[in-house]
């Protein structure tokens, strides 16, 4: 194998234009999850892509419905994440590294997500079926399908955690988004508002799975 | 059409055998604790089917195998040469790693290429559409693609994260021929 060509790099000024672009982009879709309780406290974390080496991350400890565009730092998705950008950044890295589509990260902590992930987590997967909603994930045109969603355990050890989910990630390449055990959701898109949708869609669907659950009780 | 080449682990360049006999590929990989079967994988799948639609065709082979090895979870993985991630995903498991279970999987698309570390040896298996392997917990392997990845495999578990991978740190892999369909 040979290595990969060197990202083009942007110019500085077509850098802090992509920057703040992506930071309204962030501001805007933090409010959006914030009023609807999926990043409760300082919970959560969002990035933007900016080029095919560059990302804006969401900084550390800052409540997500109250963002400003300062709180959304740029970085080298190939480099160690800088001090202050937030602790979960690895798991947004390796979805910009090794999916040249994904254009945008939200990772959200609503109590359906860590409850429901929480409860199935032995069972590895979610698996959703039957559900018309399935048609707003990704490329599928019926709901006549099973989409998967993958449970990892939650770790602290963050890289390795990116790192085990990264190599499962590798032979899904359908997967829009997974959950943490007891955690929470990661969800992508191809652009920010694809993103959105694909994660107030998932929260729906988990929603509904878990009245599911407690209606066959 | 499968095949099986035994190299001395510190000659890459200096293959000792080659096997493509079905009989003989699965003699030689079960000395070393290898589960080596062949299962009827000619149903045709449709370019769209999805792991519902693979898993609902070979029904019968899940059912047997989770009947006979206790096997708790199956998925399918799938993946097409013009896949966004083709090349990263080639990528993530092509260094020398093991599991904590048999890794145990059948072609019903395509082809890949492990390389299992047994002894003294390295054992080159192409698998292709039809073939059954299971890697016993444990043994060193690492598993090429190719550069143009194709291939569909229902994969057994017994447990969810029996898929999780720890690297060995070996760089064996490096000085072997790669998987060049």
């Amino acid at each position: 194998m040979s290595a990969p060509a060197a990202a083009p790099t942007l110019t500085a000024t077509a850098t802090a234009t992509a920057l703040a672009e992506a930071a309204r982009e962030i501001v805007e879709v933090g409010r959006f999850l914030s009023v609807r309780n999926f990043v409760p406290a300082t919970s959560g974390n969002f990035s933007r892509r900016l080029d095919a080496r560059h990302a804006a991350v969401t900084r550390s400890g800052v409540d997500k419905g109250e963002l400003t565009e300062a709180d959304v730092l740029a970085l080298d998705v190939h480099a160690p994440p800088p001090p202050g950008a937030s602790a979960e950044t690895p798991l947004h890295l390796h979805l910009y590294r090794e999916r040249p589509q994904v254009a945008a990260v939200l990772h959200t902590h609503s109590v359906v997500s860590a409850l429901l992930s929480h409860l199935r987590q032995a069972e590895g997967e979610l698996l959703l079926r039957d559900f018309e909603l399935l048609k707003a994930l990704g490329d599928n045109r019926t709901h006549e399908t099973t989409v998967s969603i993958p449970i990892f355990p939650n770790d602290q050890d963050v890289p390795r955690l990116a790192a085990r989910v990264s190599e499962a990630l590798a032979l899904r390449p359908e997967c829009v988004g997974y959950l943490i055990a007891g955690h929470g959701l990661y969800a992508w898109g191809r652009s920010m508002a694809e993103a959105r949708r694909h994660t107030v869609a998932l929260e729906h669907l988990l929603t509904y799975e878990l009245e599911m659950m407690k209606v066959r009780r | 059409m499968s095949q099986l080449t035994l190299y001395p682990a510190t000659r890459p360049d200096a293959p000792l055998d080659t096997f493509t006999d079905f009989d003989a590929i699965r003699r030689e990989l079960a000395a070393i604790g290898v589960r080596f079967e062949r299962v009827d994988a000619s149903i045709p799948l449709p370019d769209g089917a999805g792991q519902d639609d693979v898993l609902a065709a070979y029904q019968h082979v899940v059912d047997a195998e989770k009947a006979k090895h206790g096997y708790n979870t199956v998925d399918v993985a799938r993946i097409k040469p013009d896949a966004p991630n083709a090349a990263q995903a080639r990528l993530k498991f092509l260094s020398e790693h093991t599991h904590s279970e048999d890794e145990s999987r059948v072609m019903v698309e395509g082809s890949g290429c492990f390389y299992l570390r047994a002894g003294d040896k390295v054992y080159q298996v192409v698998c292709t559409r039809g073939d059954l392997i299971s890697v016993p917990e444990g043994m060193r392997h690492w598993f090429d693609m190719g550069p143009r990845p194709e291939f569909a495999a229902i994969r057994f578990f017994i447990r969810p994260d029996g898929w999780v991978g720890s690297f060995t740190g070996d760089a064996i892999a490096d000085r072997f021929p790669r998987y060049e369909p």
